[in-house]
């Protein structure tokens, strides 16, 4: 049994994940925001009834950056020592919107890198310490190459993969995992309205495929693993072709 | 989290954001643009039906339904994936009550390490227990327990009138019958109660029996279903005229811990379940054709061996969901898709209905690539699919001329007194829906009572005309 933190535990894979992590007889402390604590009451409720472990839930925001290592400080107090952590909170705005509104980039960028960086490296300092735990953060393959539609999003986890592989060399040694997930298009909010239905993954086969990661200490998975097939082939396609591209 | 959705969902007042996307379902020969919600908490649902304008809307599952019941083209889909909680399970008596979008597969996981397993399944375990209710789904094991809706201790369900009802046999009966079977046309089912089976270990013990006519299929099922919990037979849909009828009889029942190998009894109940391979593309033609599906059938029939009866035991997931180990089968139909002709026919007239439907589609060359005889009892629900008799079930790829035929199928279903199963349906006319479904008319009483402006609507209930009683 081990103590999992999952933060941004509403989103659409973290859902999947924390029951995955759950299954395993794992206690898990679900964070996100408090305007979310409706669903996050449910969701513990839910990971009590199916799997008869222990689940909690936590508050924090992403965007107050200079809150996040008390957050951490505290979660290990009420709940714990953290064993295995999980930053799954992500925000994927219109590109068309960030482009011209540099508040909304930076805030995305808060998001989706600063306050990983915060939480984590924070979390990380701890385990380090204990020479023990698990680091879990999402990557994307629209971090793979900048492509027009989706570069902002796509530099936000180019950032946070960097982070990552950076941490890993860093901990390598320790008894520390640091695994980097770069998930396909999945059936979850953020992707909503995009129109193909068949092309996207279910989020229980990409928490499974996590699940099993963590398992056997990868470092670096594509979920569904075609993704890594396909972004090879994307990323070495030369410039003069790549420019004609609607990407 | 999406905060731009939040700011959305604050400004329509607890109805979440609302977005385009194109919907197919199993079948994939029908599809259509609709607007899609998400709702995550029970509150949403409220806030869709108030900013619904004069759009109608629909519960959406998983989309595992074969023709148009889950499709609501140009007005507003409910997708349940996020209202998946299961909110209590009591280990001791075999009780849960979830939300709708929990799939089957995840009660299963959750409930059978404490030795439960679904009281009813169909043959796909990736469906919600939502829409098995609304389809009011039958199993392998009709013949004792029923379908669905009889496990179902209770339902809430949102109406029109903006307010949950609670409903069961008891409570509500009109509605709670009429919601069993009623394809999500009464409202959007939020949660329900369900009273689960007990079982002492995760696998079957299984009888399969080869038989070469249809009239010995039929008398050996109907021998074997007095014995066995499970009863299914599969027959080869392309086998010649003399030889009508000829496949296997697959029988089960949960195997006790004793019937184990010693290996397996110590944890009885652990299965490792793969996620499976899946098809990653659709051809762009129908790779199930008459030749793949004759050649496919006599390779199977020949892999049974020359020994009539053969037994083992068996993972519940092999057992009950064979065609799950392939995600995203439906595929191999390519680009046009499949149809699943499913029809019941009363006892008496079982023999020459399925008769007459193989020999009809042997003659025009439709042969189907999965062809599955069962008996079934008594109906639940006021529009459940089941009747006392013979249901057959045939998979065809959609080619030029099989609607024609299906509709000659339809004629002869309903002058042997039965019917055909909305969950697969794709094609019915309103006036052969209305001679199959006698309790129609009641059900519309209701259905009018809940949902005077007929709110809750999806292609399928526009097709079939389900807001009045006359046909045109």
């Amino acid at each position: 049994m081990k103590n999992w933190l999952i933060l941004g535990a509403t989103s659409g894979i973290a859902v999947p994940l924390a029951r995955e992590l759950a299954s395993r007889g794992n206690r898990i402390c679900l964070a996100g925001r408090r305007e979310n604590s409706k669903r996050l009451e449910l969701l513990a409720q839910d990971l009590n009834a199916r799997f008869g472990v222990e689940a909690a839930v936590s508050y924090f925001d992403a965007v107050e950056l200079e809150r996040l290592e008390a957050f951490i400080d505290e979660v290990e107090e009420t709940f714990g020592r953290i064993d295995g952590v999980v930053y799954a909170a992500g925000l994927m705005e219109p590109q068309l919107h960030l482009q011209r509104d540099f508040t909304a980039a930076r805030r995305q960028h808060d998001i989706n890198y600063m306050a990983a960086v915060g939480l984590l490296g924070h979390t990380a300092r701890k385990m380090e310490a204990r020479r023990r735990g698990h680091i879990v953060a999402f990557g994307s393959p629209a971090g793979d190459r900048g492509r027009r539609s989706n570069y902002l999003y796509g530099a936000d986890k180019a950032a946070l993969h960097l982070f990552m592989e950076g941490l890993r060399h860093r901990l390598a040694g320790k008894r520390i995992t640091v695994l980097t997930v770069k998930p396909g298009p999945t059936d979850t909010p953020m992707t909503a309205g995009m129109r193909k239905p068949r092309f996207k993954a279910r989020p229980e086969d990409v928490a499974r495929d996590i699940a099993r990661a963590i398992d056997d200490k990868r470092t670096v998975i594509y979920t569904p693993a075609k993704w890594r097939y396909i972004m090879c082939v994307i990323r070495h396609l030369p410039w003069f072709i790549f420019k004609r591209l609607n990407l | 989290m999406n905060r731009q959705s939040d700011s959305k969902r604050a400004a329509r007042g607890g109805c979440p954001p609302l977005f385009t996307e194109r919907l197919e379902s199993w079948g994939r020969l029908r599809s259509g643009l609709t607007q899609v919600a998400r709702p995550e908490l029970s509150s949403h649902l409220r806030g869709i039906l108030a900013a619904r304008t004069s759009k109608k809307v629909l519960g959406f599952g998983r989309g595992l339904s074969y023709g148009d019941a889950c499709i609501n083209t140009g007005n507003v889909t409910v997708k349940f994936n996020s209202l998946d909680h299961l909110l209590t399970f009591d280990p001791g008596k075999g009780i849960l009550t979830c939300e709708a979008g929990i799939t089957l597969e995840e009660i299963i996981r959750a409930v059978l390490p404490h030795g439960w397993f679904l009281p009813v399944t169909p043959g796909t375990c990736y469906p919600t227990i939502g829409g098995c209710f609304a389809a009011d789904v039958h199993g392998k094991n009709h013949h004792v327990d029923g379908s669905l809706a009889r496990h179902i201790r209770w339902i809430e369900i949102l109406t029109a009138s903006g307010k949950f009802a609670r409903c069961s046999r008891k409570k509500d009966r009109d509605l709670f019958l009429a919601t069993a079977g009623g394809m999500g046309l009464t409202g959007l089912i939020y949660r329900l109660s369900l009273k689960l089976k007990r079982v002492h270990t995760g696998y079957v013990y299984a009888e399969r029996i080869r038989v070469h006519s249809l009239r010995e299929m039929m008398d050996v099922i109907e021998v074997g279903d007095a014995d066995w919990e499970y009863s299914v037979s599969w027959l080869d849909g392309a086998a010649p005229d003399r030889e009508m009828g000829r496949g296997e009889i697959i029988l089960g029942r949960h195997a006790e811990p004793e019937q184990l190998s010693f290996k397996r009894r110590s944890s009885p109940f652990i299965i490792r379940t793969r996620p499976g391979i899946s098809l990653p593309v659709t051809s762009p033609v129908s790779l199930v054709g008459s030749l793949s599906t004759r050649l496919f059938n006599s390779l199977y029939l020949r892999r049974s061996g020359s020994r009539r009866k053969r037994r083992e035991i068996i993972p519940w997931n092999i057992f009950f969901y064979p065609l799950d180990a392939v995600r995203e089968w439906n595929r191999l139909y390519g680009r046009k898709g499949f149809v699943q002709y499913q029809f019941v026919a009363p006892d008496e007239a079982g023999y020459s209905a399925v008769g007459l439907a193989l020999q009809i589609c042997q003659r025009s060359g439709h042969i189907p690539s999965l062809a599955v005889l069962k008996r079934l009892g008594e109906k639940e629900g006021l529009l459940s699919f089941p009747m006392p008799g013979w249901t057959l079930a045939l998979d065809m790829p959609v080619r030029h001329g099989l609607f024609r035929m299906l509709d000659e199928l339809d004629r002869i279903v309903i002058d042997h007194g039965g019917r055909v199963y909305l969950a697969k349906d794709a094609r019915l006319s309103p006036g052969s829906f209305r001679a199959m479904y006698p309790s129609f008319p009641e059900w519309l009483e209701v259905k009018r009572r809940v949902d005077p402006e007929d709110v809750f609507s999806s292609d399928m209930s526009r097709r079939l005309a389900m807001n009045r009683e006359e046909a045109d």
